[in-house]
């Protein structure tokens, strides 16, 4: 049972609210709408896959979240009670909502361990007199012992010290998971993290992805390779133009019409007859 | 192995250096003695703005959070009667607030808008010293600024001692950069200027760094005006004009910012061309310039990245040099 933040009057009985709750979100670049009123609802502990056309909004729902974009107008409710759509992204991740991103973002000067060390930072007591008193050690220890722990967990292990820039592609995706899960997130957002592996790599990440889950850790996942989606998420949502198209199951979202319609067009791709 | 073996080099390297600056004052011309003085403060300049530069940017007032130290160092000896030993840590305080208090106006603009208005603010606050005569004396600046005391039998209003002081201040400063450097906050610091997007996902709050760094940086910038006054005897507003900041930047860009001896290098270089081409002095804006562009066009990773190449070559003869990864 997930117990709410906002205390409910309602003395011994726990209520069970979501974790994130998007509400009529949008987001207008001048006049364009990359998000309109857009809802969701996501349960404490789901793998939730977030998927759609190129330009539907997917990643600026991520951008939202993590407050990178500010809403223009609608909300974001965090374990039911915390308003967030208005706060910096490194509050937000303090709060325990961390995204990876789209591209590669790793520390490429840094070694693999020294890049989750870093992260850790949420979770070290700094002070500038500190640094010369000597003071700050103890705690720098504990840090480096869990980021090794991180990074042996992402499967990492054998290749803490290398240099982040030295990975090959599918390596330094996982390394980047590794720093968002060393700022302890309830709520992980992966932003396309199968881009760009091999067969093998995704299977591997897959693997990853599961094993966070069993940490319950709530995931959204943003994805166009379909059939990892659909393989290890518990429930997808669908968006199109901003708004949310459809919503369920992997095996009902696999066959429903709108879907493959906002993906392939209306058209028969060889002659260009409607199939509608 | 071989890194202890350059650990050793390095520290053996350091100590020669120190000793060989201890010696120097009883040896050398006493105008070398000024120069060398001059020399310690550009370093602690060039120290203090990699700090700012690396984890912000290029602002160009750091030459006037100098002058803040400097005036306020001289006014509170002079005026307030603040013994220089204190007056001179005093004045690195309020050039720190002063520091913090610009760069916090100026920390949601970025791009060209921001280099003119860190221009802006830097002559602003030039102007000020140039057109009140009470109490910053206007274009003659202030004269009359106290000398260091007499401690233990030593004046330290004579040229050596003071030389031992200065020198004393800025490795002081120096050691406790280096020691931020290595730390928590100095990797905080590293991640905001690698990627700042990346940092500011995993907690880390920007522009609380960002103001940390200009504190710190201004602090020590301060210190070095104070030291500059108190040798001097006087401020001439002059000294903190647009020229002077773009020397200190060209120094800085030429020496490099990845690592910590770059400003160290690029400084140590450029002064002694400083010096040397006094006769030329005419063509020496132009001389400075056209270094930099050079160095950005042939040597990307500044000074220090010729070094290190050169002292790879010189350890591994067979082995071809790195390629530069940026």
């Amino acid at each position: 049972m997930y117990k709410p933040i906002t205390p409910y009057r309602i003395r011994g009985e726990t209520r069970v609210v979501p974790i994130l709750e998007v509400k009529t979100l949008s987001r207008y670049f001048g006049g364009l709408a990359a998000l309109k009123n857009l809802n969701l609802t996501i349960e404490k502990g789901e793998i939730r896959g977030i998927i759609g056309p190129n330009g539907a909004g997917k990643t600026t729902l991520f951008n939202v979240i993590s407050g990178v974009y500010r809403p223009t107008s609608g909300q974001i409710v965090y374990m039911g009670g915390k308003r967030i759509d208005r706060l910096s992204s490194s509050k937000i991740a303090k709060m325990g909502i961390v995204r990876t991103f789209q591209r590669t973002a790793i520390y490429h000067d840094f070694s693999v361990l020294k890049n989750v060390t870093i992260a850790r930072h949420l979770h070290a007591k700094e002070n500038i007199f500190g640094v010369f008193a000597g003071t700050v050690k103890k705690l720098e220890r504990k840090n480096q012992a869990k980021a090794l722990e991180i990074v042996e967990f992402m499967g990492l292990g054998h290749l803490k010290e290398e240099s982040a820039s030295n990975l090959p592609h599918g390596h330094q995706r996982a390394l980047g998971v590794a720093i968002a899960l060393a700022c302890e997130p309830e709520v992980l957002l992966l932003d396309e993290p199968l881009t760009g592996m091999t067969p093998t790599e995704k299977a591997h990440m897959i693997d990853l992805i599961r094993k966070i889950h069993e940490q319950d850790i709530t995931i959204l996942i943003v994805e166009h390779d379909m059939r990892s989606v659909m393989e290890v998420c518990d429930y997808i949502s669908v968006l199109d133009f901003g708004t949310l198209l459809v919503e369920g199951p992997p095996a009902e979202i696999q066959n429903d019409e709108n879907v493959i319609t906002a993906y392939l067009g209306t058209e028969d791709i060889i002659t260009g007859h409607s199939l509608s | 192995m071989s890194r202890t073996n350059t650990q050793k080099f390095g520290t053996g390297v350091i100590t020669a250096v120190i000793l060989g600056l201890c010696i120097f004052p009883f040896f050398a011309k006493p105008y070398l003695v000024e120069v060398a003085m001059i020399f310690f403060i550009w370093i602690i300049l060039a120290q203090s703005y990699r700090l700012i530069v690396t984890i912000h940017d290029w602002q160009l007032y750091h030459i006037v959070i100098y002058g803040v130290g400097a005036y306020a160092s001289g006014m509170f000896a002079k005026n307030l009667g603040i013994p220089v030993f204190v007056a001179i840590p005093l004045g690195g305080v309020v050039a720190s607030l002063f520091g913090v208090l610009v760069t916090s106006i100026l920390l949601r603009s970025t791009g060209w808008g921001f280099y003119i208005a860190t221009y802006g603010l830097a002559e602003l606050v030039r102007l000020t010293w140039l057109k009140f005569r009470n109490p910053f004396g206007g274009s003659t600046g202030i004269i009359n600024i106290p000398y260091p005391p007499v401690i233990g039998g030593i004046d330290f209003g004579d040229a050596i001692p003071y030389y031992f002081f200065n020198l004393i201040v800025m490795l002081a400063i120096l050691y406790m950069l280096f020691r931020i450097e290595k730390s928590q906050i100095g990797d905080a610091f590293k991640a905001v200027s690698m990627d700042p997007e990346l940092a500011a996902s995993t907690g880390i709050n920007i522009p609380r760094y960002r103001l940390l760094a200009c504190a710190i940086g201004s602090f020590f910038a301060g210190v070095a005006g104070g030291l500059l006054v108190h040798r001097l005897g006087a401020v001439d507003p002059k000294l903190f004009n647009i020229t002077s900041m773009l020397y200190l930047l060209i120094w800085v860009v030429v020496g490099g910012t990845n690592t910590f001896w770059g400003p160290i290098i690029g400084v140590t270089v450029m002064y002694t061309l400083f010096e040397l081409s006094r006769p030329l002095i005419q063509l020496r804006p132009a001389f400075f310039g056209l270094a930099m562009v050079l160095v950005l066009l042939f040597l990307p990773g500044g000074l220090e990245g010729l070094f290190s190449k050169l002292i790879g070559q010189w350890r591994n003869p067979n082995k071809p040099p790195a390629t530069e990864t940026e």
